[in-house]
């Protein structure tokens, strides 16, 4: 039979956006003494897109586990979005640098005006758009030194400096 | 019997009018959405005749406050965003853990439907990965979710997959295009409109536009069918009286003026 595959099939390898969070997440141990962790799971497929969410994790307080922000990105890879929350995407300033998505979805929500009557202001689900390895690592390197993050680390770390036993219940 | 409290207090300071809904009701768990009054003075007020409750923080949720009349430690957090807060209940008298979770979804006010729908698998996947560090399906989600009973992303199999039907749930998942999503059990369904022994929804809103359905159901609690048997209908009301106050007013709408745009919902789980 004739191979019809290219011979470059594959060579032209490149760091994936999920690889280059978890390698991103394997770092935070080492530098808490494996205390607070992150963890990078794979989330519910939507309309075909890749998700995978970014977690911050303390194993040794009920494995609890804090959702930092999310990737979706479809088979190519790039353009990606990073959903972050309110609270991040306030100190981080999500909203302003963005206008071009934020018009595209105030077109969609102007489109497609709920069944409900309820007029759309504006998108609050925060997003980054990214269309390069280069923009993905930088703005992993703002969210990752953000105030947020070491707010949420510092609380964790915070709480196993005590051992309170628990109280009876009454 | 356990009995839940939720209530989106839009931002008003309503700690009296929560004393007397956990006094009357003899609630346990009270989970606050737009809570913006310091816990300290909600405990305060719950705690005027004696240390009943504990406040139950969490390092990353600003949007849910949670309190509980057993030691916080019973009921610690598992998987949190900042919207959302995903809990697992173990007091000594109960037999085996529950996941408790609360959350606050977007306002329709800032997404369109089909940006809701777009969220909501976020928001499940929490559930997810609480369920898969607990090993089990034993789960209650409660909240604002901003859309009703009939909305896509409450519905959506990659939503919540929230059925109005026992029966259905009970069949635990269903399986579109070779992909199997669990059911909640949503009993909101049964409060809708004149169906409902209270007010018609928790919410009402009344647009100028051709399209408008006054009531909305926003403020829900979802079972999974593994805790169908502890759930019980008739225990589920919306609460249009704080047991000394009104919540609404003349006409039975929320009492804007004086009370939350929300009003509270109360459940009891016999766990």
């Amino acid at each position: 039979m004739t191979d019809l595959w290219p011979e470059n099939l594959g060579e032209q390898q490149f760091d994936s956006p999920v690889s280059i969070m978890r390698e991103q997440a394997n770092l935070l141990g080492d530098k808490t003494s494996n205390l607070v962790k992150a963890e990078v799971k794979a989330g519910s497929m939507d309309n075909g897109h890749f998700v995978y969410h970014f977690y911050i994790v303390a194993p040794t307080l009920n494995n609890y586990h804090f959702l930092l922000f999310t990737v979706e990105h479809e088979i190519e890879l790039y353009p990606l979005e990073i959903y972050i929350d309110e609270v991040l995407g306030k100190e981080l300033g999500a909203k302003e640098p963005f206008q071009t998505l934020e018009e595209h979805r105030k077109s969609i929500a102007d489109l497609f005006e709920s069944a409900a009557g309820f007029r759309v202001k504006q998108t609050k689900r925060l997003v980054f758009r990214v269309s390069s390895t280069e923009q993905f690592l930088d703005k992993l390197r703002m969210i990752l030194a953000s105030q947020r993050v070491q707010q949420v680390v510092s609380a964790l770390l915070s709480q196993m400096s005590f051992d309170e036993a628990p109280i009876p219940y009454r | 019997m356990t009995t839940f409290l939720f209530w989106n207090l839009n931002q008003k300071a309503l700690q009296e009018s929560i004393y007397r809904i956990a006094d009357v009701h003899e609630v346990e768990v009270i989970v606050l959405a737009e809570c913006t009054v310091d816990p300290a003075i909600i405990l305060t007020s719950l705690n005027r005749h004696g240390p009943d409750y504990h406040y139950a923080p969490s390092p990353g949720c600003t949007r849910i406050q949670v309190f509980t009349r057993f030691p916080s430690e019973f009921m610690p957090v598992i998987v949190e965003s900042d919207r959302a807060t995903m809990r697992r209940l173990k007091t000594p008298t109960m037999s085996e853990s529950v996941i408790i979770g609360a959350l606050h979804f977007p306002s329709k006010t800032y997404m369109n439907d089909f940006d809701q729908l777009g969220a909501s698998p976020n928001f499940v996947d929490l559930v997810l990965q609480a369920e898969e560090q607990e090993g089990h399906n034993r789960t209650i989600l409660m909240g604002d979710f901003n859309m009703n009973p009939f909305d896509m992303g409450m519905v959506y199999a990659n939503g919540f997959n929230a059925v109005m039907s026992r029966t259905i749930a009970s069949q635990r998942q269903r399986t579109v295009q070779g992909r199997s999503y669990r059911f909640f059990y949503n009993p909101m369904w049964g409060l809708l409109g004149d169906s409902s022994r209270g007010p018609a929804g928790t919410y009402f809103y009344q647009p100028s536009n051709f399209s408008s359905i006054y009531w909305h159901t926003f403020d829900q609690v979802l079972i999974r069918p593994e805790l169908l048997e502890v759930f019980e209908h008739q225990k589920l009301e919306i609460l249009d009286f704080d047991g000394e106050e009104s919540l609404v007013d003349e006409s039975g709408k929320p009492d804007k003026s004086k009370t939350s745009d929300h009003l509270p919902l109360i459940f009891e789980l016999n766990l």
